[in-house]
């Protein structure tokens, strides 16, 4: 940089020679000292590197945020639990119809009640009617099939 | 932006959403010339099969399910066998339904069971709109003490013989 400063060449000439008039006038010399300039020159430097070490900052912590969150989706998708639609849902809790108490009521438990009820065995009244017969069979039957028990 | 500016783009967005909600709303009402578009309905049947292997099958429990969508459940039909020849336990409400839970049970003496590949129901459905993907799960399967046997299970569109023989 030389010691007088640089004409702009996007100001016209005319209005050039007016602001350095004017310029003069006022301070007594001919323009902006060079080591003004230089100084000025070196802020701006130093303000726009430290801008974009803001700005290359605020990307990586966005990024590493954007990574973070993306590898908690991808973990909680490997560790939710996948529902295995091959078994009737097992029963919390042990019931009357639950005969063969394996959890589940199923056709097993109807055949079951149907063997009591051909050999006249004793088994649950399902029906409330006072009697075992087919039609607590029946009952529990279509209990089992009832499409609650369903897994699809 | 300057409150009567951003007024006027709200009162914009609002009436372009209300538009579009009745132009929506218009859409989604049967139209006359819909029914014509539709596409035809037809009656289908499948069969469902069980192989028990050598195990002779005393009770049975299937879930089946059109997955696509396309098939509506209309009538539930036994099996091959005289032990489940009866139409099986199912949900009423699987009558129009394109999901279904069908079981069956036998006490009859094991030489009177089904061993091998036995079909054990039919389904027949009104099939509209395309071709139906059938899930199915064996619940549970059983030999004549009620043990819980292994088998496996198949769903096959059913080939259905006319009293002159001729399938169709």
């Amino acid at each position: 940089m030389s010691d007088l400063p640089t004409p702009d060449p996007h100001i016209p000439a005319p209005l050039q020679r007016e602001l350095q008039s004017a310029f003069a006038s006022l301070s007594g010399c001919t323009g902006v000292p060079p080591e003004t300039d230089r100084s000025i020159l070196a802020m701006a430097q130093m303000v726009g590197i430290a801008h974009h070490r803001r700005r290359a900052r605020t990307t990586l912590i966005r990024l590493s945020t954007a990574a973070a969150a993306a590898l908690l989706a991808f973990s909680v998708w490997l560790i939710w639990p996948v529902p295995t639609a091959t078994q009737p849902k097992p029963l919390a809790i042990t019931t009357p119809e639950d005969l063969n108490r394996d959890g589940l009521i199923d056709m097993l438990d109807a055949l079951t009640l149907a063997r009591y009820v051909d050999t006249s065995q004793p088994g649950p009244d399902l029906n409330a009617d006072g009697l075992l017969t087919r039609a607590d069979v029946d009952t529990l039957a279509l209990s089992a099939v009832s499409l609650e028990r369903g897994s699809l | 932006m300057n409150p009567t500016h951003a007024s006027k783009v709200f009162s914009a967005i609002l009436g372009a959403a209300i538009l579009g909600a009745a132009l929506f709303a218009h859409g989604a009402q049967p139209q006359v010339g819909d029914v014509q578009a539709a596409a035809p309905a037809r009656f289908q049947a499948f069969d469902i099969f069980i192989d028990s292997g050598t195990t002779p099958l005393a009770a049975y429990q299937i879930e089946v399910k059109d997955t696509a969508g396309h098939a509506s459940i209309v009538g539930i039909e036994g099996g091959e066998s005289l032990a489940f020849s009866q139409p099986p336990y199912h949900d009423p409400r699987a009558i129009q339904n394109e999901h279904v839970i069908i079981g069956d049970l036998s006490t009859a003496d094991a030489a009177a069971l089904p061993t091998g590949p036995t079909r054990i129901a039919r389904l027949h459905v009104m099939v509209q709109g395309g071709e139906p993907n059938w899930t199915a799960i064996l619940m549970t399967a059983g030999t004549v003490n009620a043990a819980r046997i292994d088998a496996t299970i198949q769903v096959r569109a059913a080939v259905i013989e006319t009293e002159e023989g001729a399938g169709k």
